[in-house]
């Protein structure tokens, strides 16, 4: 074969080998539309939806003067301190909420001390079975004593542990997220006092913020392995309390929980928890493909809440898999945070697939009707 | 591809506008986006499947938005001052193909050293049969055959000098812009497209059957 000559220094092109390679078969491959509109609707999203800059206070206008107790009763009012004020009531309540709860238990600051391996003991493994008349509490309760009369969930009784002084570190970010979602608390308790209407809202808002102050078991993939044992067992029985889900809603929603030891901290809880947090810290966007739509879409209110059911319908059951597929064809959901691909939901014929792209995957085994609620978007 | 997309006009046709547009799009418009995705996505989709291989193939539709989605982050960063437009937004999906490769166990390390201190040693003895261009005009079939089989000459060659080889060869990218963009000495840019060639055409040699293929009676 003969190609041309180099010219100076840089070997010259071989012009067989360009022909060669405008002749390959792949040369009129395109990339697939989906592929396409998505991208160009991300580029419509930077323009069209820029994260809001703080605007510049208005001037205002001055202020006539006023005799002192009007001053004081303004300044008061303002809202400045009016949410200073509004936040710390609200601080006080959950904080007398949580301590009316746990004074009963058996230790409550000892029990915050305690060792991981207390923690992943004290954990019921599943939900019991399905108790259709009687409203029995776990049997998780049963091994710790108390004095209350109500039968509480066990993650009342047994709060989660603290994270490990050596993985704190670590958490930094995430706990900064999770303590501007535990600002958000009010919020997110009437969001969820409408899927649970049978518990009191201040019971909700006070489990909810300690689920969300809780540190996400796959926010800290790189923590010891005890650590996130611990975690996973902490997320387990976040569950109950997320929900305000009386024992026997528990029951009822433990009725196909998997044997005990199999199961896998909920990946949807983890991302509800983050994108709950992230959302209203404005420190991340993040977007959703649900099912059949065309393109990305923000991950708003309602998206949050379809999210919630799927946390409540597959609480207790997700496993660590190898399979990313069972072959079948099967309603997706994709989510990005921040335009990146963050995980991947398969609703297939018999359960969910949750697939991350570190290459996790896990899976619940569900009922067809639950799977059939959650395919309505 | 979206079949509303608008061409960009005439003028725009130049290399240099490129930066033109990404400024454009920086500034708001995205229009200027649309033309530039128009103008480089059948190419850059082309040099990642082929970075690839068939091995990965399955993630070349992730590799491909990841690296568009990277332009749209960066597009306030991008001045055109190091490079290229083209050729930056092929170092993203190059770099990004590796990561990929990396995870997935299938990379062929290729330091320095491995790359030019190891004498290369041919299967075969390079083909010498290529049909004169002015035959091979007609000889689409012949044409159409050495593409393929050029396609899994590809396949056996080591990312690094893939990547040498195509953004040479398909994409016009000269050496010293290779060695910039890659952040490699120019005779290491230099050394991996020679050792790509140098494969490239002993593999044809190999495989390809001069008798049946040529043109020439």
């Amino acid at each position: 074969m003969s190609a041309p000559s180099p010219p100076g220094n840089e070997p010259g092109h071989d012009e067989f080998l360009r022909a060669a390679l405008r002749h390959a078969p792949d040369h009129a491959l395109t990339p697939p539309s989906g592929v396409s509109q998505a991208i160009l609707a991300a580029a419509r999203r930077v323009h069209q939806s820029p994260r809001p800059a703080p605007e510049p206070a208005p001037a205002r206008p001055p202020v006539p003067r006023q005799v002192p107790w009007q001053e004081r009763l303004q300044w008061l009012l303002s809202p400045r301190w009016a949410g200073t004020l509004a936040a710390g009531l609200v601080g006080a309540l959950v904080l007398g909420l949580w301590f009316e709860q746990d004074l009963p238990g058996p230790t409550r600051s000892s029990e915050r001390e305690t060792t991981i391996a207390q923690a992943e003991r004290s954990v019921p493994a599943a939900p019991p079975a399905p108790a259709p008349s009687t409203m029995s509490p776990p049997p998780a309760q049963d091994t710790a004593p108390r004095n209350t009369a109500t039968p509480e969930p066990a993650r009342q009784s047994e709060p989660a542990p603290k994270p490990r002084a050596d993985a704190a570190p670590k958490q930094t970010g995430k706990a900064q997220d999770s303590a501007t979602a535990a600002a958000d608390a009010p919020e997110k308790a009437e969001a969820e006092s409408s899927l649970r209407r049978e518990v009191p809202a201040a019971r909700a808002a006070a489990n909810e913020a300690r689920v969300l102050a809780t540190p996400a078991p796959a926010a800290a993939p790189e923590a010891p392995t005890a650590s996130r044992r611990a975690a996973d067992a902490g997320a387990r029985a976040d569950s109950p309390a997320l929900f305000g889900t009386t024992p026997g809603a528990t029951a009822k929603l433990g009725a196909a929980a998997p044997p005990a030891g199999a199961s896998a901290a909920s990946p949807a809880l983890t991302l509800w928890r983050r994108s709950s947090a992230e959302s209203s810290a404005r420190s991340a966007i993040w977007t959703w493909q649900p099912g059949d739509a065309p393109s990305p879409r923000s991950f708003d209110a309602d998206a949050q809440a379809w999210l919630l059911r799927l946390v409540q319908s597959a609480r207790g059951r997700w496993v660590d898999v190898a399979e990313s597929s069972n072959g079948e064809t099967a309603t997706e959901v994709r989510w990005w945070r921040d335009d990146q691909p963050h995980a991947r939901l398969r609703i297939e014929a018999d359960g969910l697939r949750w697939i991350e792209p570190s290459g996790r995957i896990r899976y619940a085994p569900m009922e067809p009707e639950a799977l059939a609620r959650l395919r309505g978007f | 591809m979206n079949d509303a997309l608008r061409l960009p006009p005439a003028a725009a046709q130049a290399d240099d506008d490129d930066v033109a547009l990404m400024a454009a799009f920086a500034a708001g418009d995205v229009q200027a986006f649309e033309w530039l995705y128009q103008r480089h996505h059948a190419a850059l989709y082309r040099f990642v499947r082929r970075l690839l291989g068939r091995t990965a193939a399955a993630q070349a539709d992730e590799v491909f938005q990841d690296t568009w989605l990277r332009v749209l982050q960066s597009k306030e960063r991008y001045d055109g001052r190091g490079a290229q437009f083209r050729t930056w937004l092929f170092t993203l999906a190059h770099n990004r193909a590796i990561d990929v490769l990396r995870r997935s166990g299938r990379e062929q390390p290729l330091g320095d050293e491995a790359t030019e201190g190891d004498p290369f040693e041919p299967d075969g003895a390079p083909w010498d049969h290529w049909p004169r261009p002015d035959e091979a005009i007609d000889n689409q079939v012949f044409w159409r055959r050495a593409g393929a089989r050029l396609l899994e000459c590809l396949e056996q060659l080591p990312s690094a000098q893939k990547t040498a080889f195509l953004l040479h060869h398909e994409d016009g990218v000269a050496l010293d812009e290779i060695s910039r963009a890659l952040g490699i000495h120019f005779e290491t840019a230099k050394s991996r497209l020679r050792y790509a060639m140098s494969k490239l055409r002993t593999c044809m040699g190999a495989y390809l059957d001069a008798t049946s293929l040529r043109v020439r009676p």
